[in-house]
């Protein structure tokens, strides 16, 4: 017969052992709860880096400019098709132009409107371009001067073709854009290609036509 | 001494499934972006742009930009097509270097474009069909038997944008930008 002794130890390796099986179970369900949260972490924010900024594998750098290779094209991978949709901006094919658009300053810096700089572009050799700037969302930038972009039959360019633009919230002489009040900004570069066509090499060379941008100071 | 305990073990099976099951979520998650159109150009100017018709922008600017990083370097014609009713005819002339006319899928991947040559002027002139079961071998289009003063262009999506881009040249060119630009249609024709 069991005496109130057995019956106590009993109890305590009975309670040791729900509390063994409940730790456990809890600290199962909590790892793959874990698990799954990393998967799913891991698994969004890789795609929508590669959707919203593009790797190597799916845009050009030069410099500060990036260029999404297959943009527009039919043939587009599954992240620059996901990028034109998202970003809801027409893109012209990148068989017939390229369009590069800059967000930093050579040094890395975010382009903000409480700096001014200065983009001296070469001659683009007949070619048609345009200089636009936005803010972060893609907007044009409201001014008194309804100033909002240049193009290669705008844009009051030097003797040789080249030109050079400033950009900044104070009126200057010669092709100003202003960008007050706007925070960030986003720079975009189109150049079309000739209506005849170009080769692949000449494609891969349209990055020679991009301006330079160079911080001339904030304030 | 204290013994240090034991280093817990590691599973091997999550060190790989982890990484393979983030994988597939991010293929699924990219998928799904790439047919999301619901922020599209396509989808955004649905609203504004009426069926078939080719529209004249306004000049863009600031309150007059429909969709994002749309410049005002170009004057704009925008035709939202569907075909589903039948071939939509399209037709415009760009007469200059930096003119040009775009055929995009609703999902902003392009079908068609054409750009004009320095000084020379192109007139452009194609009809979109479908390309669907249903649809081949019903059209004279598609069965090519039509007499075809215009070349078939063949899209594989149903609806999409048509867009015919003049660059903006400033005031004194405004008027015979738009005087040309108001020449480019977009109308659907019958099966």
């Amino acid at each position: 017969m069991a005496t109130s002794d057995d019956i106590k130890r009993f109890d305590r390796s009975a309670l040791n052992e729900a509390v063994r099986i409940i730790f456990g179970t809890l600290t199962r369900a909590i790892g793959t709860l874990l698990a799954t949260a990393l998967i799913f972490a891991l698994g969004i924010m890789s795609s929508r880096y590669m959707v919203d900024r593009g790797s190597r594998l799916t845009t050009d750098v030069h410099g500060p400019w990036q260029n999404w290779r297959l943009s527009g094209r039919a043939d587009a991978d599954p992240y620059t098709r996901a990028h034109v949709a998202k970003s809801g901006a027409i893109y012209l094919s990148a068989d017939s132009a390229g369009q590069f658009e800059a967000r930093f300053d050579p040094q890395g810096a975010r382009l903000h409107s409480s700096c001014d700089y200065v983009i001296e572009g070469p001659n683009a050799n007949g070619m048609w371009w345009s200089l636009s700037v936005f803010d972060d969302r893609g907007d044009l930038i409201n001014n008194d001067a309804s100033r909002y972009a240049f193009t290669s039959d705008t844009i009051a360019a030097n003797p040789d073709g080249s030109y050079i633009v400033t950009l900044g919230r104070d009126a200057r002489p010669g092709n100003w854009m202003p960008t007050g009040g706007a925070g960030r900004l986003v720079l975009m570069f189109t150049i079309l290609d000739p209506a005849t066509g170009i080769s692949e090499t000449a494609r891969a060379d349209r990055y020679k036509s991009l301006p330079l941008i160079r911080k001339e100071g904030c304030s | 001494m204290i013994k240090a305990p034991p280093m817990p073990k590691m599973n091997w099976r999550y060190v790989v499934a982890i990484p393979i099951a983030a994988l597939a979520v991010h293929l699924v998650t990219t998928l799904l972006a790439m047919n999301d159109t619901s922020f599209s150009a396509y989808r955004r100017l649905s609203p504004v742009l009426g069926l078939n018709v080719m529209q004249m922008l306004q000049p863009i600017s600031p309150g007059h930009q429909p969709v994002p990083f749309l410049s005002s370097d170009a004057r704009y014609a925008i035709c939202r097509f569907d075909t589903a009713k039948g071939p939509v005819a399209v037709k415009a002339v760009l007469p200059d270097q930096g003119w040009n006319l775009g055929v995009y899928r609703a999902d902003g991947t392009s079908a068609y474009f054409a750009a004009a040559a320095p000084g020379k002027a192109t007139d452009v002139a194609l009809t979109i069909v479908p390309v669907e079961d249903r649809f081949l071998g019903l059209s004279k289009e598609a069965r090519l038997e039509a007499a075809q003063p215009q070349p078939v262009l063949l899209v594989t999506a149903r609806e999409g944008l048509i867009v015919v881009r003049a660059p903006d040249k400033g005031l004194a060119y405004r008027a015979e930008t738009e005087a040309v630009l108001a020449k480019a249609g977009c109308a659907a024709k019958a099966y």
